[in-house]
């Protein structure tokens, strides 16, 4: 019985992860951000083959599991030339610039309304201990970012 | 199981003590050994607090750590906060993690019946990979800590010595696989005991591997003549240029626990661990039989530890003899030069271990060790004859001639 | 429907309303309320799966599946991609530990080495040289979002009820329900006309048949052994595949960088 709970608790957890990376995948825009949720449905698969492994008895499990390693170093590499190549060319990692691939009877997806812009933090200012004198500047410090 | 889980703190709790104060007394032999090299004295004046009695300025490291604590600790404001503290948490825990798997001795004999393996974590039986992927760990906090100080000159820093710790970790792995392949496991304290029975060393029957662990070592630590990421005088301190307070603190303990681990793999996979001839064995005393009595155990520790400390006196004085290398000279090397070098050795130790029996029938152990080195010395004279010197600073043409423009 | 499939469909509804709410979208509140409403869906589904062994065992499972999973729910849903990397890092680590829990050794510390310590670092590298601060818009918009974690959660939501009625098999309700009509909702009521279909599970192992195979001190050599006997094939064709990738990528570079110098060639000259 034993077995058989640890067996559970462990496909549950797969069946999750591989939720969770087709949530990243289909709903994120970033590229990077769609390969990391496609590496983690790799990770639930590999979580539950582990399982099936010691279920079993049997390494072919964990054999999968090191391929699935393999395979994923070898995909992860090539993607992230690919990757660097579309970035070159369109200027940003959105993949909604590459929409001329989609199929021919669907709608392009138009950008209706951008978000609101990130609060830049303006007045952070290091902390000084009691003993330090604060600076007595009235203009705005801007700090340009790498 | 309680037990087992109460030994292992208690180990625990002793390693994490010993290492820390190592690494802060190592700092001083570091300065000593470097004062020594350039014909001067060290720090010798700061003894014990509050006196005047100077104890070979042992009391140094003791003042520095206050020092360090009491400085001024601030964040800028410019910084990514999660992860400006995170890198250097990162990298610290991981090389204290690193010592889960080290050996540090071979059996305590307690009371006659109970055997404490001096090992935090007995019987893991992938101990050498685990070394290497919490070295991989390490890689984040030098990334991130360069990332998050939002500085053109440390995003730079991180980037050049992250790739510096990527691109040796494949020599240290191939100077690993040599020493795993004639062994045939991977857990150090099988290793040591497979160096302890045979009798001899693989420093003397593998120079090859030697070789390749050591310079890639070096390396990894981020040591001279590999110390490009902490250079000074090249970018303006690199990953933790930002750094202050306890957080560089961290970031230069764990440089110092990775020469620390660095020197113990060297040990124990190269330099034979707790074994000396003569000194450790238990057949030179005259013990019969399977029990290693616990003096024994303690000569087998000490043995371990002086040549832990040999190695780390190599490092300092390494670090204070030669230049170091240009970043393509290192990336070069690293490619170009250590990875062929230890892929033939994991040829030659495949084709030794493949072909042990009929070797030494018909050469006798010591032949086969001979044709090991004959190999090594044909192998360097083959890099050393296509690989041109790193002095020769002529231009190269890198460009092909496809273009049709001459 | 009784209690279990009850909770089951609250906390599919529970898990799709705090994905959608994570998800980075155009007016972003409500992160402390999807957060606690993702925390109620884990633990109803964390409430159906009997845990194994002793306390123990059972603290040390929750605190590595609960770090994998919440990690893995941070990695999709933070706006900018590095900290997305970092907990990318994290639920790999929570996968090792998953790994080392079940005794695969090996696979636990070649998980860290190769994933966490190679390909996500080369995901930061390729971040750090193409945009490092992830301010974009793009970044902070998310492509259907309602739809998205709808889809994730449903899908959880079965498979998880899928795995309670072949582990749990005298949990299944009645067959005298064959007869009713399927109710419209997420956990696949439309199995009740087959309830009594589920198949039986082959026996569990026993403890000493584990530890001569599996869980046997010589965990490495084992594998090894597997590997290079029964998988020979699979691994050199592996190997193949890895010289097809290295020359792969290293020829998207050098292409790029040709290209570039032929146009700075006729650029100047």
């Amino acid at each position: 019985m034993d077995e058989l709970a640890l067996l559970h608790g462990y496909q549950t957890v797969g069946a999750m992860l591989v939720g969770i990376g087709i949530v990243g995948f289909l709903a994120r825009r970033n590229m990077i951000v769609m390969f990391l949720s496609l590496e983690m449905m790799l990770q639930g698969i590999s979580v539950t083959l582990v399982s099936w492994s010691r279920f079993h008895n049997d390494w072919g499990g964990q054999v999968l599991t090191v391929f699935i390693i393999t395979v994923a170093a070898c995909e992860a590499a090539i993607a992230l030339a690919l990757v660097l190549m579309l970035f070159r060319r369109a200027g940003g990692l959105d993949v909604l610039f590459w929409q001329q691939l989609r199929e021919s009877n669907v709608e392009p997806f138009i950008e209706h309304e951008l978000p609101e812009p990130p609060a830049e933090p303006a007045d952070r200012w290091p902390h000084l201990p009691p003993a330090g004198i604060e600076p007595q500047t009235e203009e705005e410090w801007h700090r340009s970012h790498v | 199981m309680l037990e087992l889980a109460a030994i292992a703190l208690v180990k625990v709790v002793i390693l994490s003590f010993g290492l820390l104060t190592a690494a802060a007394y190592l700092v001083l032999l570091e300065r000593r050994v470097a004062a020594w090299v350039q014909d001067r004295r060290g720090p010798n004046r700061v003894g014990i607090p509050l006196t005047s009695i100077r104890l070979f300025g042992l009391g140094q490291p003791l003042a520095d750590g206050l020092k360090f604590i009491f400085k001024e600790e601030f964040t800028p404001s410019h910084v990514d906060r999660w992860m400006y503290t995170l890198a250097p948490i990162s990298i610290l825990a991981t090389a204290l993690a690193v010592f889960a798997v080290i050996p540090f001795g071979d059996v305590l004999t307690l009371g006659g019946e109970r055997t404490i393996e001096l090992v935090v974590a007995p019987g893991f039986d992938a101990g050498a990979i685990y070394v290497f992927a919490l070295s991989s760990l390490a890689v984040y906090g030098v990334i991130l800590g360069g990332w998050a100080s939002n500085n053109k000159y440390s995003l730079l820093g991180g980037l050049r010595s992250s790739a510096q710790l990527i691109a040796y970790e494949l020599p240290l792995s191939l100077g690993l696989l040599g020493v795993v392949v004639v062994t045939g496991t991977l857990r150090l304290d099988e290793v040591i005991r497979t160096q302890a029975n045979e009798g001899i060393w693989f420093a003397f029957a593998q120079p090859l591997g030697l070789i390749v662990f050591v310079i890639a070592s070096f390396a990894e630590a981020a040591r001279l003549p590999f110390d490009l990421p902490e250079a000074e005088q090249e970018l303006v301190g690199g990953y933790h240029t930002e750094y202050s307070g306890i957080r560089l603190l961290m970031y230069l303990v764990a440089e110092f626990m990775h020469m620390i681990t660095a020197s113990f793999l060297i040990v124990i996979l190269f330099l034979g661990g707790w074994h000396f001839w003569g000194l450790t064995d238990a057949a030179a005393w005259g013990i019969e039989g399977e029990a290693v009595p616990l003096w024994l155990g303690v000569v087998r520790i000490v043995v371990l530890m002086a040549k832990v400390f040999v190695v780390i006196l190599f490092f300092m004085l390494t670090r204070w003899t030669w230049p170091r290398f240009r970043f393509d000279q290192l990336m070069n090397l690293a490619w170009k030069v250590m990875l062929p070098l230890g892929i033939a050795n994991v040829v030659m130790m495949a084709v030794v271990a493949e072909f042990e029996v009929p070797l030494t029938d018909r050469l006798g152990r010591g032949g086969v060790i001979g044709l090991t080195w004959v190999g090594t010395l044909l192998t360097l004279i083959v890099a050393a004859l296509l690989v041109p010197l790193h002095s020769d600073n002529r231009r190269r043409s890198i460009e092909p001639d496809l273009f049709g423009t001459s | 429907m009784n209690a279990m499939q009850w909770t089951f469909v609250v906390a599919t509804i529970s898990g799709a309303l705090a994905l959608w709410m994570l998800l980075p979208r155009k007016r972003f509140r409500g992160r402390r309320l999807g957060s606690l409403l993702g925390l109620v869906s884990l633990g109803l589904f964390a409430s159906q799966v009997p845990l194994p062994g002793g306390p123990a065992e059972r603290t040390v499972f929750i605190v590595l599946a609960g770090v994998t999973l919440a990690a893995a729910v941070c990695t999709v849903t933070f706006r900018s991609p590095v900290y997305c990397a970092v907990w990318f890092g994290l639920t790999l680590l929570g996968v090792s530990g998953l790994f080392l829990f079940q005794g695969a050794q090996f696979l636990s510390v070649a998980t860290v080495t190769v994933y966490a310590g190679a390909i996500v670092v080369m995901f930061l590298f390729v971040l750090m040289l193409s945009d490092p601060r992830g301010r974009t818009y793009y970044d902070r918009l998310s492509w259907e979002a309602m739809l998205s974690a709808s889809a994730g959660a449903v899908m959880i939501g079965v498979l998880s009820m899928t795995l309670h009625r072949v582990f749990v098999p005298e949990a299944a309700p009645p067959a005298a329900d064959a007869n009713n009509v399927a109710v419209a909702d997420a956990s696949g009521a439309s199995a009740n006309a087959e309830a009594t279909n589920v198949p039986a599970l082959p026996e569990p192992p026993t403890s000493e048949s584990l530890q001569a195979n599996i869980l046997a001190p010589e965990h490495v050599a084992r594998l090894g052994g597997a590997l290079f006997s029964r998988y020979l094939v699979t691994v050199e064709a592996a190997g193949v595949l890895l010289l097809v990738a290295l020359v792969g990528a290293t020829s998207i570079m050098a292409h790029a960088r040709f290209e570039q110098l032929r146009r700075s060639r006729h650029g100047n000259g």
